[in-house]
């Protein structure tokens, strides 16, 4: 499937509509389930933008997310009742005015898009020739940039360890 | 340009999110949010126009392969990267649910206003 | 026991679907070098299985398949094993040096320890997020006399 610009910047105006339902709807479990259509609209932008890999990662990963948050809302507290006042328009006030820099400037800090400049990518792209793996990107992942990867199985070992940590009954002193 | 743009107003969309909301689960999607525009970003920064996948598959050739291939280091970064999102709200929605447990409610408000 | 979890229907659906989902998952594990996939995408395939039957079954159902020890242990197993590949390496002079044979292209035996590194990443992600979750989880809040408190839940079964 081809890629041109208009059906990227559909999708990309969906998500971002999504985005901004999640922030700013009252209700918790709408504000969930629209930030799940948000992700889903994300893994079909990986698939057009030639990341397959990504993509399978992102469906899935989005919906074990979705189940995690729902799980946590309590009957309780469905709603989102907090209003965020002065601090949230002035939040707001400064953020418009670094877009709006950034839509006159932002031609100076990146490169158009379509053309970018690959120069350690090439390198890797070589995987098929020299390492027999036709998946550049597993290549490159456990290859190439091993260590990159070794560091991110650390901190994930540390989240869960901080999960169970957090989560534990035995050896509370408040119980 | 249009592209990085709508990157840049997701990205402020969850920042506000995180910053201007007083409720833990609406901070814990607006960590999310932003977490989406950057793995975007970095996957936008790398695509080429008419780019095909950097899987090489039996009936491309390679010379052709790595002239059209889009770049595979920033989709190795955002691989890695989206996983550790996941741990990551776990973890919050663990922290989340003792707050609860804590104080009966996700509204940092009243937390504040509650002596602990 | 009968009635936990979700009805019947979703039950069935359930026990059809779940071994097709391990097949997907270990197939992406095992053909990352070649095919779209990898340990990464393989793990949290498998993860969504045992989701998949914790939702549908219930928890001791999902624990007496996995119990959350033994998927602890698998964790760590799956980190040193990924060190431990990672430290071979110095047997030919470097970190992380693809020290195995290379083979043929697009054969499954091929591209050195890659396959080696992909089995123990997928090792690691699925059984650590099937903790995280299965801890989540196991968290319930109950109401009692001095307002909520938070307890295991299979304690509180045994308790009744």
């Amino acid at each position: 499937m081809t890629l041109n610009l208009p059906l990227l910047v559909v999708l990309m105006l969906l998500m971002t509509g999504g985005c901004v339902i999640s922030i700013t709807a009252r209700s918790l479990t709408s504000s969930v389930v629209s930030m799940g259509t948000a992700g889903l609209i994300l893994s079909i932008l990986f698939l057009l933008l030639g990341a397959p890999d990504i993509a399978i990662v992102q469906v899935f990963v989005e919906i074990v997310a979705l189940i995690v948050l729902l799980s946590t809302i309590r009957r309780e507290t469905r709603a989102d009742m907090s209003s965020s006042g002065l601090y949230g328009v002035l939040t707001l006030l400064i953020f418009a005015l670094f877009l709006f820099v950034f839509m006159f400037h932002g031609n100076e800090i990146v490169r158009p898009f379509g053309q970018p400049v690959i120069t350690m990518g090439a390198k890797y792209l070589a995987s098929p020739a020299l390492l027999n793996a036709p998946n550049a990107v597993t290549a490159t992942v456990l290859d190439f940039r091993g260590y990159d990867t070794l560091g991110e199985a650390t901190i994930i070992f540390t989240a869960i360890a901080g999960v169970i940590v957090l989560l534990r009954i035995k050896g509370r002193k408040d119980e | 340009m249009i592209v990085y743009i709508l990157v840049a107003l997701m990205f402020f969309t969850g920042l506000y999110g995180i910053i201007a909301k007083k409720n833990i689960i609406k901070i814990i999607v607006g960590i999310n949010i932003v977490g989406y525009a950057s793995n975007l970003l970095f996957i936008l920064l790398g695509y080429k126009w008419e780019g095909i996948a950097p899987i090489l598959t039996e009936d491309i050739p390679i010379n052709y392969f790595v002239e059209k291939a889009v770049d595979p280091l920033p989709q190795a970064l955002v691989l890695t990267s989206i996983v550790i999102d996941l741990a990551f709200v776990a973890f919050l929605a663990a922290l989340a649910i003792r707050l609860f447990e804590r104080y009966g409610t996700f509204d940092m408000d009243k937390i504040r206003r509650l002596k602990g | 026991m009968n009635n936990k979890g979700m009805s019947e229907i979703v039950k069935g659906i359930a026990r059809i679907v779940f071994p097709f989902i391990l097949l997907y998952g270990l197939s992406l594990i095992l053909y990352g070098h070649i095919t779209p996939g990898g340990g990464f995408s393989g793990g949290v395939v498998l993860t969504g299985g045992f989701v998949l039957l914790l939702l549908a079954f219930g928890k001791d159902y999902v624990f007496r398949i996995l119990p959350v020890d033994i998927a602890k242990a698998l964790d760590s197993a799956g980190a040193l094993g990924f060190l431990a590949i990672a430290l071979l390496g110095f047997l030919c002079g470097s970190f992380f040096y693809n020290l195995l044979p290379k083979g043929y292209i697009f054969h499954l035996w091929s591209a050195g320890t890659i396959i080696l590194s992909n089995i123990m990443i997928g090792l690691k992600i699925a059984s650590g997020l099937f903790v995280a979750i299965a801890v989540l989880s196991m968290a319930r809040l109950i109401h009692t006399k001095e307002g909520i408190k938070y307890k295991q839940s299979r304690k509180t079964e045994e308790d009744q």
